[in-house]
């Protein structure tokens, strides 16, 4: 689904779900803008290709964890802007639990300081 | 003297949307947001300085082959596809079946007043209209039912019926389909009782003979009402989910 330049396929794919809910958690956004945060927070080490963002929003979508609207752009075209919805802030909260033991554990064996929620 | 020929950008997108529109499994939403994006990803690469051809064609290798899109959007929503189809379909017939309940109700109103027109004025003694033959005057009002029904085809298939037009994002609103299509059943089944309560006031008959006219009556609106209804319903609940309603944010 995912073309990752340093990060693994698989690993690229897991992390699809709780990186989209985190970043519209903090605000409506559109593909194109998703793409360019992910890019920049991970300092281009998770590359998305940008086709296949869309299949797993719109799932994301059917899922009932985010919401889209069509709305005019600066620009005066029409763009799609997802935002979360409250079965999304919730299924994010799990996400992050999970995520958050398991980089715990690997703290621990790796000897690094634990983070806590 | 070395001549350079423009890029020109707008005809390379609307090639590039044409490619995606040959691909079965997206839909015209999908194909919408996609061409969004590659308008972005242009302007992205346009702002770091490269020219139009240079940022189409990198924009369009980012977006991905139109195939292996298709490929992936139908993994992801199987159905998808085929909702939207049987939405168009359904409309189709909802279309037809308005259309034919407003032939009906005009052709009955014009035939009514032009026959008693004709029968006030004509000197010949003749009831059919201007003297015409029931054949000749019939195939008139045929050509007026279906003319402005061919005419609307015609449109439809000369313009570019694209998710974009005005005619298309329409009917893609809830609220539009439901106004219009209650409106004209209303005023269909409002002329049939008209009708019934005039033909029933000239006329007096039997009880046994009057039930059975206003059962006939009943038996007409539901015939009438039930399958348009039904189509509307079944219209709006297959709608593409855009702009059904506006959503609430958590």
């Amino acid at each position: 689904m995912y073309k990752a330049s340093m990060l693994a396929k698989d690993m690229v794919a897991a992390s699809a779900k709780p990186l989209l809910l985190s970043i519209l958690a903090e605000g409506e956004s559109y593909g194109y803008e998703i793409i360019q945060k992910v890019r920049e927070l991970s300092g281009g080490q998770i590359e998305w290709s940008d086709g296949m963002l869309y299949p797993v929003l719109h799932r994301l979508e059917r899922d009932g964890l985010i919401e889209s609207e069509w709305k005019e752009a600066d620009t005066g075209r029409q763009r799609k802007y997802y935002f979360i919805s409250r079965d999304g802030r919730k299924a994010l909260k799990t996400e992050r639990q999970q995520w958050l033991t398991v980089h715990n554990t690997l703290g621990k064996l790796w000897k690094h300081k634990p983070v806590t929620i | 003297m070395e001549t350079q020929t423009r890029y020109d950008l707008n005809a390379a997108i609307e090639n590039w949307r044409a490619e995606l529109a040959a691909q079965p499994n997206l839909t015209a939403e999908v194909r919408r947001e996609l061409e969004t994006h590659l308008r972005d990803t242009i302007a992205g690469f346009q702002q770091r300085g490269l020219n139009d051809e240079e940022s189409f064609w990198l924009a369009r290798r980012r977006v991905g082959q139109p195939p292996q899109l298709g490929e992936e959007f139908v993994k992801a929503n199987p159905t998808a596809v085929w909702r939207e189809r049987v939405f168009w379909m359904t409309l189709a017939l909802l279309a037809y079946s308005l259309w034919n309940m407003v032939t009906n109700t005009t052709t009955g109103v014009l035939i009514n007043a032009v026959s008693n027109w004709w029968a006030l004025h004509s000197h010949s003694g003749s009831n059919y209209w201007f003297g015409l033959n029931p054949i000749v005057s019939g195939s008139i009002m045929t050509a007026f039912r279906l003319l402005p029904l061919c005419l609307v085809t015609i449109f439809l298939l000369k313009s570019p019926l694209n998710e974009n037009s005005r005619f298309a994002s329409f009917f893609y609103s809830r609220k539009n389909v439901i106004i219009l299509a209650i409106t004209i059943i209303g005023l269909h089944c409002w002329l049939i009782v008209m009708g019934w309560h005039d033909s029933r006031s000239r006329i007096h008959e039997s009880t046994a003979k009057v039930t059975i006219q206003t059962a006939s009556l009943w038996l007409n609106l539901m015939s009438f009402v039930v399958w348009p209804l039904a189509l509307t319903t079944l219209t709006v609940w297959l709608m593409p989910k855009q702009n059904r309603k506006t959503p609430k944010r958590a």
